[in-house]
């Protein structure tokens, strides 16, 4: 029995039995290298010891593998179904061409092609797919889950007010949030003890890099308020902010945000 | 239908590729192929080019990791910047990437440092490094602190001196946690030793020594440092003084450090002659605007005071240029100014050029001293930004404009400001230019007129970018890399400076790499037309043979090259000088008129064809050396064609360093120098010591302590253990030693108050060591210059087998007499040198041969040694003591391994004294320093410079200076030309007699040896008068 035909067999029998790792350490569970992986695909391994980015050099633990399906990757990476890409195998040597499996990758280098290095694989499989899929969605709610657990305070509630704030910037600089309050009249308390019916939110105005991102809040937004103290380590603000898109949740998820919070 | 816009696109980037090759500029979108879909705003760009290759380039800005990672990306070029690929290295990334991101390469040490904002994390400065940016490891933390704004890295690598091989790293940022002195350099001395925790063994200082805008306590947010490889460290920043909120006003304030900012207060040598404090501020009251927000009258691009650059000339410390942007009395437009200094930072000429409506000026100066300004301007109706890169041969008189970009810059909306930027960058590497710039990234030709190419997928026909599925992608802002090829690969010859083996050689790379680069260089003498052999891939050297006819006759070599080929047939022409042994010593060639050195013939030329990419060597150039010189020289070659001239000025009448610390052949791979002499001592066990010398001549306009570093390799000085080294030759000096230093590993010695054109002897003492013939031991010694080595030379020992020995002994045995014969009329001397020519003539080498030659010849030797008593008058050297120990070997029948030394080392003491008494006459190779030194006085004496006379002897001086190094003026002109300053030196001995009595006397004998026509001697006179002139300059010129 050549030792890919073990690596094989032994990922599928450990996928099939709970869905442990395929091999190599420490994969963990399909779960848990679907959380750690960036982009996860269905793919074939087109070359061994091979690397379509220049600046990876073919080595035994390179392979240039087409991706046949997308299982998770993030949205900005754009459709590189039947692109051939470079894997940086965990352990070299451990494939042919013609192996077909799902591989759990993360982003390292994007060049003529893309390189990525993997975290774990598994035998192919519906069952296998339908796990991975599983833990995608399973992974997006962990993500929230964790923000959850970080926030200081999670209210529903609706901003009635917004104004300047005291809060200043350590010195002028090009990267000054230009600090603004908004007042949200909490009508459902979630997590933490608000001290007053409405919380004060400091809120960056500045349209600069470092702060484009953030939420704006203007009178009226009505939203679940996932509220931080010391969001930022080094950015000193006195009171809560919500400074990540996500840190606003539609009111739409008010029952899955329930059932998260610890 | 894919296919088709394929190869639409293929076929445009192909003419782009073509057309950008024709114009010798490349203009390349970075956004890598695997990314086509992008469409973030990569603003805020920065590149680094590994100066020790300049294949490799770091890239960056505000572009995210593609996969939401944790890590955000940097470009990585590895083919010059044809092609990029996104490696994801920076910890942290933030929704677009990192922040204030820049980058610089060590100088040979091809580690990447990085200043960053942590992606994500507010004003967290992470001071970064990795030692192979290809790889995906994400790089090391060495700094990590808060409230830090814009870090601005710059690093290099200690070519020579103290610390040499040592990465510096300096890094300019806004650290408000040193209000209200933000202003801030972090430094480290040794970048590569860094090690975490932070901030590992960086070093911050506060640069700013003035109070700061009342309110609120900072200097603006852009600290820009640059170095300079004699150690030599300028920054330039905006000092507020006042800020209301919408504008900061300011001083353009400059710094500088002379020693790497190693000492207790770096950073302060640069002392503004108005308040003493240092900082020269250059301006004070200036104007600039604070607008925090998208400006839609200035291509949506943002004002928040970060437009200043620095840049140093690689050929002269002193020389610096700055860029600031300003609202010039208070009001728009925003307009850029660019200035220079000669002098250091403390005077500043008016505005070279102003650019109104621009930002982001970026300025560098290559090694041909060519400055290159690079900015963004906003123009036209609709509006556009267009990139300009304006380069100026002549310190920034006249500037070619060249448009590498016009882009419409209402379009695509910001996602955040900065729009385009904060900054750019540009970078210097040899002759070439390194930029980078970001733009609305349309593929529409006519909005790149130097030609562009596009690695992600574009239909210029259509202008339209494509994904990896062909679809539409939305327009966006992309970075821009840029190469502006001041001589092609093609065009871009060289000669190598060093060869470490078959497998490691110079490829051309300016500065050149190795410290040492006066011994294995590619130029090289013979004895005869046959170039030699090339053991170890290095030319075989042969000293000079000095005499009449044949017996002066030497050829010489140099073996040129280029890294690709070209589309046509070019010729190269080799100029080829000569110079003392030593350092300090001024190049001669066939037009400096010395009696004794002929380089009679036409420069030789090497013919490359198309496809040929060398090692060719250049013909034979014959040259001759007189009897009455010493057979001990450095050999240099300056390689040129049409396209690509050495850089001016000539070495002709110059030391390599000189006047400044401009590192001539390190800096220019079309100058190469060979300044080695070997002494061949037999390889078995000899019972000897070797002795031999080399002078060190203090090549300045000002007197000088001249420090010269020796190394020896540890194994060598093992085997040289017990040697020693020997300063030698002051004036009157009796003594046979001056300064004796047992020979260590490496060791620094210091020579104080050297005048203009003096010199010493450097000597080493070594026991002749056993070993394998054909080995080679040196003590290689380095001028250093304010911590820089600026020229060197090595002296050692070649191991070789007794008949070898013997034989390179009797050639000195010949050299040294017919010098002494034909030189100071010591008509005995010439029985000597014929004797040990007829002894080389039979091939006479054996022992029995040897021991009877010294039997027959140490007699007259004696008697010779008697006959020059008047020569040993003074005799620093201790030939006597020599010539005596001989005799004593010779007595007691000692055999060769025992004598061979002693008769070497006479024999090179007896040549070192010969040359003293001959310089002592003049020296015709000192003629330009002279002129130079006089033009430097008049200037730089206050007493001087007050003289009616003055002004007239300094232009003439000047323009003398300025002809000879274009060659249009050379030593046939000297008598002349002073004979035209007689008057003026008369009046300057009338106003200046009580002060320097006697001095008309010294103008007399300028007069008298220009009637005599004698060159040397009217160098000596004029010499003599400019140092009775030294005595009143207590200007503050570097001592070291």
């Amino acid at each position: 029995m050549t030792r890919r035909m073990c690596i094989v067999l032994l990922a599928a029998a450990l996928t099939a039995s709970g869905g442990t790792a395929a091999f190599g350490q420490p994969p963990g569970t399909v779960p848990d290298m679907a959380r750690a992986a960036q982009l996860v695909f269905r793919g074939t391994v087109q070359r061994a010891g091979a690397s379509n980015v220049s600046i990876l050099r073919a080595a035994d633990d390179t392979a240039v593998v087409r991706v046949d399906q997308v299982l998770k990757a993030a949205a900005s990476l754009g459709d590189i179904t039947g692109r051939e890409i470079t894997v940086k195998l965990r352990e070299p040597g451990s494939v042919r061409p013609g192996d077909s499996a799902v591989f759990f990758t993360n982003g390292a280098l994007y060049g003529e092609s893309l390189g990525v290095v993997e975290v774990g694989r598994a035998a192919d499989g519906a069952a296998l797919r339908s796990d991975v899929a599983s833990a995608v969605r399973g992974a997006e709610e962990e993500k929230l889950r964790e923000r959850l657990e970080r926030a200081t305070l999670v209210v529903a509630g609706k901003v009635v007010e917004t104004r300047p704030a005291a809060e200043k910037a350590p010195g002028v600089t090009e990267h000054d949030p230009q600090w603004r309050e908004a007042v949200i009249e909490i009508d459902t308390v979630l997590k933490g003890k608000p001290e007053e019916s409405r919380v004060v939110v400091v809120y960056p105005t500045s349209f600069d890099v470092m702060w484009a991102e953030a939420p704006r809040p203007a009178v009226g937004w009505d939203a679940i308020w996932l509220l931080y103290r010391d969001q930022i380590s080094g950015v000193d603000v006195s009171g809560y902010t919500a400074l990540k898109p996500w840190n606003l949740q539609s009111r739409d998820s008010l029952p899955t945000v329930r059932r998260l919070l610890p | 239908m894919k296919t088709k816009t394929l190869l639409i696109a293929t076929g445009i980037l192909l003419s782009a590729w073509l057309a950008a090759a024709q114009a010798q500029v490349t203009v390349v979108n970075m956004i890598p192929n695997a990314r086509s879909a992008e469409t973030s705003q990569d603003s805020e760009p920065n590149v680094a080019v590994d100066p020790a290759n300049p294949q490799r380039i770091a890239g960056s800005a505000f572009t995210p990791d593609p996969l939401g990672g944790p890590n955000a990306p940097i470009y990585v070029s590895t083919n010059g910047g044809l092609t990029w690929t996104l490696n994801s290295i920076l910890p942290g990334n933030g929704p677009f990437g990192t922040g204030d991101i820049t980058q610089r390469f060590g100088g040979t040490s091809h580690a990447l440092y990085s200043g960053i904002l942590r992606g994500g994390a507010g004003l967290r400065l992470h001071i970064l490094r990795t030692t192979d940016f290809t790889l995906p490891n994400v790089m090391t933390i060495l700094v990590d602190r808060n409230s830090v704004d814009q870090p601005y890295v710059q690093a290099t690598t200690v070519l020579g001196g103290a610390g040499i091989g040592f990465d510096r790293v300096y890094v300019g940022n806004n650290d408000f946690g040193s209000a209200p002195h933000t202003a801030s350099i972090d430094r480290s001395l040794d970048g590569l030793g860094a090690t975490p925790p932070p901030p590992s063994n960086f070093g911050h200082f506060p640069i700013e020594t003035r109070p700061t805008a009342p309110g609120v306590n900072q200097d603006g947010p852009p600290i820009r440092p640059i170095y300079h490889w004699d150690g030599t460290i300028y920054a330039i920043f905006y000092g507020w003084r006042a800020f209301t909120g919408n504008m900061a006003t300011t001083d353009v304030v400059v710094v500088r450090d002379d020693n790497w900012a190693a000492g207790a207060n770096p950073f302060t040598a640069l002392v503004d002659p108005g308040d003493l404090l240092a900082g020269r501020q250059v301006l004070t009251g200036v104007r600039v605007p604070w607008a925090n927000v998208s400006q839609a009258a200035f291509g949506q691009e943002r004002f928040v005071g970060s437009n200043i650059s620095i840049a140093v000339d690689p050929r002269d410390s002193s020389r610096v240029y700055i860029a600031w942007a300003d609202y010039p009395g208070g009001v728009p437009p925003y307009t850029l100014h660019v200035r220079r200094s000669d002098d250091r930072g403390v005077n500043w000429t008016g505005d070279l050029i102003t650019v109104a409506n621009a930002t982001n000026p970026a300025l560098a100066v290559n090694t041909h001293g060519r400055v290159g300004f690079l900015y963004q301007q906003v123009v036209g109706s609709p509006q556009r930004w267009e990139t300009h890169l304006r380069r100026s041969a002549n310190l920034g008189g006249l500037w070619n404009d060249m448009i590498l970009a016009n882009v419409p810059a209402t379009t695509p909306a910001p996602q955040f400001i900065p729009y385009i930027g904060d900054y750019v960058h540009l970078q210097a590497v040899g002759k070439d230019f390194y930029g980078i710039f970001s733009a609305n990234n349309t593929p529409n030709l006519a909005n790149f007129p130097q030609g562009v190419i596009y690695q992600r997928n574009a239909n210029f026909g259509t202008q339209t970018l494509l994904n990896l599925s062909n679809q539409p992608v939305a327009i966006s802002i992309d970075p821009f890399f840029f190469r502006v090829v001041e001589v092609a690969a093609g065009d871009d010859f060289y000669v190598r400076d060093w060869t470490d083996s078959p497998a490691s050689g110079d490829t051309g790379l300016e500065p050149s790499t190795h410290p040492i680069f006066y011994t294995t260089s590619d130029v090289w003498n013979r004895r005869n037309t046959n170039p030699g052999t090339f053991p170890n891939d290095q030319p075989e050297n042969q000293p000079a043979g000095n005499g009449f006819g044949i017996i002066g006759d030497n050829w010489a070599f140099a073996r040129i090259r280029r890294n690709a080929t070209s589309s046509a047939t070019q010729t190269v022409t080799a100029h080829f000088l000569v110079s003392k042994l030593g350092t300090g010593s001024n190049y001669v060639d066939n037009t400096v008129m010395d009696p004794d050195v002929v380089l009679p013939g036409a420069d030789p030329t090497v013919t490359f064809l198309p496809a040929e990419l060398g090692p060719k060597n250049t013909p034979a150039y014959y040259w001759h050396l007189n009897p009455v010189n010493s057979s001990h020289l450095c050999l240099a070659v300056e390689i040129s064609t049409p396209n690509d001239p050495y850089v001016a000025p000539s070495l002709r009448g110059y030391a390599p360093g000189w006047p400044v610390t401009d590192l001539r052949v390190l800096l220019d791979n079309n100058k190469a120098q060979r300044n080695l002499s070997l002494s061949t001592t037999p390889a078995g066990t000899p019972r000897t010591r070797i002795r031999a010398y080399a002078i060190a001549h203090n090549a300045a306009t000002f007197p000088r302590t001249a420090t010269l570093r020796y190394t020896v390799d540890p194994k060598t000085a093992e085997r040289l253990a017990g040697g020693a080294i020997e300063v030698l030759g002051a004036g009157g000096a009796t003594a046979a030693a001056e300064t004796s230093l047992p020979l260590e590993t490496s060791g620094t010695i210091t020579i104080p108050d050297l005048q203009p054109g003096e010199n010493r002897w450097i000597g080493i003492d070594v026991p002749a060591p056993a070993g394998k013939e054909g080995e080679v031991l040196t003590v290689d010694f380095q001028d250093i210059v304010l911590d820089q080595p600026i020229d060197g030379f090595s002296l050692g020992v070649r191991l070789g087998t007794n008949r070898d020995a013997i034989g390179d002994l009797m050639e000195l045995h010949r050299s040294v007499y017919t010098r002494l014969s034909a030189g100071f009329g010591i008509d005995a001397a010439k029985t000597e040198a014929d004797a040990a020519d007829e002894a080389k003539g039979r091939g006479a080498f054996s022992e029995e041969d040897y021991t009877a030659f010294l039997a027959q010849r140490l007699p007259a030797m004696s008697h010779i040694d008697a006959e020059i008593a008047d020569l040993k008058s003074t005799d620093p050297f201790a030939t006597e003591a020599e010539l005596a120990l001989l005799n004593e070997l010779a007595t007691r029948r000692e055999t060769s391994d025992a004598t061979v030394g002693a008769h070497v080392s006479y024999l090179n003491k007896l040549d070192a004294l010969l040359t003293l008494r001959q310089i002592e006459q003049g020296d015709v190779a000192d003629i330009l320093q002279n002129v130079r030194w006089q033009r430097d006085l008049y200037i730089r004496a206050a007493r001087l410079a007050g003289l009616d006379v003055a002004g007239k002897i300094v232009q003439t001086s000047r323009a003398w200076v300025a002809a000879y190094e274009i060659r249009k003026a050379n030593n046939r002109d000297y008598g002349d030309f002073l004979k035209g300053l007689l008057q003026s030196f008369d009046d300057t001995a009338k106003e200046l007699g009580e002060d320097l009595p006697g001095l008309t006397a010294e103008v007399q004998a300028i007069e008298s040896a220009v009637g005599s026509g004698n060159l040397a001697a009217l160098q000596k006179a004029h010499r003599a008068f400019l140092l009775r002139l030294q005595t009143l300059d207590a200007a503050d010129v570097p001592a070291n």
